[in-house]
């Protein structure tokens, strides 16, 4: 008999250390595929000192796979950050975060003031646990979180500027109400040290010729050009550490730029 | 200097790419395309020829630039199930000076009283919506297929304008009329101007906006002089089917009991702009 929801199954080995291992294709996989920009999901082996990625798209079929290096052995550990405080000024909302990912065997954590409440949430093999500088809805709180929560477990990134840049969003974004592609942009921001913009050179020219009104009107038009000049960029080079707002809005741009095929995000 | 079939022959000489990229897929396009496949060579060599002998002027450029994008971006749906470049198709669309001159001419003229009710129907884009609300502060609604609101790509862009232009919309599916009953003649302005809602056919738009408008609503529609082969063909593409001439629209918007009705012609595209009486 089949487990349930299960799409296929099949064999991989890992290139670093020549594990078999097995990946079983289930529903939740294909659905996390279909919410992602690149139509892909991605499923962890961790092996001792890194991690094996097998991407499978919504169809059910891979689509290649990565190896992350772990920057400890998963018997020692997990490898604990903590970012500077200065990274942290400006929070309006947020006084302090941890984030523990078994997937990558990680723990980054910033702590600036003290906290009037706190919440934890768990996704996959993630803990998010945020603490708050004033009072705040907790309903509310509670489903922004799971929704970061739930773009960190699928990061593989060990740049602390991500984790950072994620919470600096999450602090500007939790007094509004969470809408259609979130996902997308906590994904893109959670994943950003790993993430690669591809142009595709007609459809910026065509872009940059006709100027689609959204694209130019609603979006930061230099962010646009400088993004469809340069191909081969890391979307963590063209985030930066700017403030919240601008990554928001670059974060947007982005998407927006996907969503036309513009540029291709592509995971490297 | 140009001459009045040139957009005719400008679609003509796009055929003979659409038919290869559309033969690489199990489109129901293929069809249509390949059943003029034997007149091809001997309208494309005709419509060359008075092409070489005419002056194109930027409105035809753009129309042949953005069209032969369209038949890639089609095609790719078709090959790949990626929906961005029709999409980006739909937009560049309605960037060509032709469609953005119609639509301007409309804003123009039009006239709605305070927190008007407005519909755009089937747009993957809903740029005319956004173009009103910035203008007219309007209640937005968007009416469309299943397949349009159901279309993850489409679905996130109608969200994308909604965001960034505030359009606080509400979204109707047009194959469940109870879903929007509550519509009935109460809208101020229907707006009908993308490549999809013509793809509806002018009957249907007129029957919507006949059933929607209130008393002194305004109807706004586009529609394309297609009966002419060329752009007959390629509009089929994006399913649009023929539309009558000018007169017939015209004679219909009266047995409708449309009023103070205009019209604008810009190439092979006319803007309708009417009142229900």
């Amino acid at each position: 008999m089949s487990k349930q929801g299960m799409v296929r199954v099949f064999k991989i080995r890992c290139p670093t250390c020549n594990t078999v291992e097995t990946v079983e294709v289930n529903d939740k996989i294909l659905i996390d595929a279909q919410s992602n920009p690149l139509g892909l999901a991605g499923v962890a082996f961790p092996h001792d000192n890194h991690v094996l990625i097998v991407y499978v798209d919504r169809n059910g079929e891979e689509r290649g796979t990565r190896v992350f290096s772990l920057l400890q052995p998963v018997a020692k550990g997990f490898y604990q950050v903590k970012v500077p405080d200065e990274w942290l000024r400006g929070l309006r909302n947020i006084a302090g975060f941890t984030v523990e990912s078994k997937r990558i065997n990680y723990r980054i954590s910033g702590y600036l003031r003290q906290p009037s409440s706190s919440i934890k949430v768990y996704k996959g093999e993630t803990t998010l646990e945020v603490d708050f500088a004033r009072d705040i809805s907790y309903q509310q709180a509670r489903s922004w979180l799971e929704l970061l929560a739930e773009a960190l477990d699928t990061s593989f990134s060990f740049n602390q500027a991500d984790y950072v840049n994620a919470i600096r969003l999450l602090d500007v974004l939790i007094e509004e109400k969470p809408f259609e592609y979130i996902k997308q942009v906590f994904w893109l921001i959670t994943n950003a040290s790993n993430i690669t913009v591809k142009v595709h050179e007609r459809e910026a020219m065509l872009a940059r010729k006709y100027r689609p009104m959204i694209l130019f009107d609603k979006h930061n038009g230099g962010f646009i050009n400088r993004v469809m000049e340069v191909s081969n960029t890391k979307v963590s080079q063209l985030l930066g550490l700017e403030n919240p707002q601008v990554i928001y809005s670059y974060i947007e741009a982005l998407l927006s730029l996907q969503r036309r095929k513009i540029i291709d995000l592509v995971v490297e | 200097m140009s001459y009045p079939e040139v957009f005719h022959d400008i679609a003509v000489t796009l055929l003979p790419e659409a038919l290869a990229n559309f033969r690489k897929t199990s489109a129901p396009q293929l069809l249509d395309l390949a059943s003029i496949e034997k007149l091809l060579p001997s309208l494309v060599t005709s419509a060359t020829t008075r092409l070489n002998n005419a002056q194109l002027g930027i409105e035809h450029k753009e129309f042949q630039e953005i069209f032969q994008y369209g038949i890639t971006a089609y095609s790719e749906v078709y090959l790949e199930g990626d929906w961005r470049p029709y999409l980006l198709f739909a937009e560049l669309f309605n960037k060509m000076a032709l469609v953005e001159n119609l639509q301007e001419w409309a804003l123009n003229i039009l006239s709605v009283p305070q927190s008007a009710v407005a519909v755009e129907v089937n747009p993957v884009a809903p740029i005319m919506l956004a173009k009103m609300n910035s203008r007219f502060n309007t209640n937005n609604h968007v009416l469309a297929e299943r397949w349009i609101l159901q279309n993850t790509i489409f679905r996130e862009a109608i969200e994308e304008y909604n965001r960034k232009y505030n359009l606080n919309l509400k979204a109707f599916t047009l194959e469940t009329p109870e879903q929007f009953s509550s519509l009935a003649t109460n809208i101020d302005v229907f707006v009908s101007s993308s490549l999809e809602a013509m793809s509806l056919g002018w009957r249907t738009v007129l029957d919507l906006a006949v059933k929607l408008l209130k008393r002194r609503g305004t109807l706004i529609a586009m529609f394309p002089a297609n009966a002419r082969e060329g752009l007959r063909t390629l509009l089929k593409i994006w399913k649009i089917p023929e539309y009558p001439p000018l007169e017939k629209i015209l004679r219909d918007l009266q047995d409708a009991r449309f009023t103070q009705i205009r019209y604008n012609v810009q190439g092979p595209f006319t803007l309708i702009y009417a009142q229900k009486r």
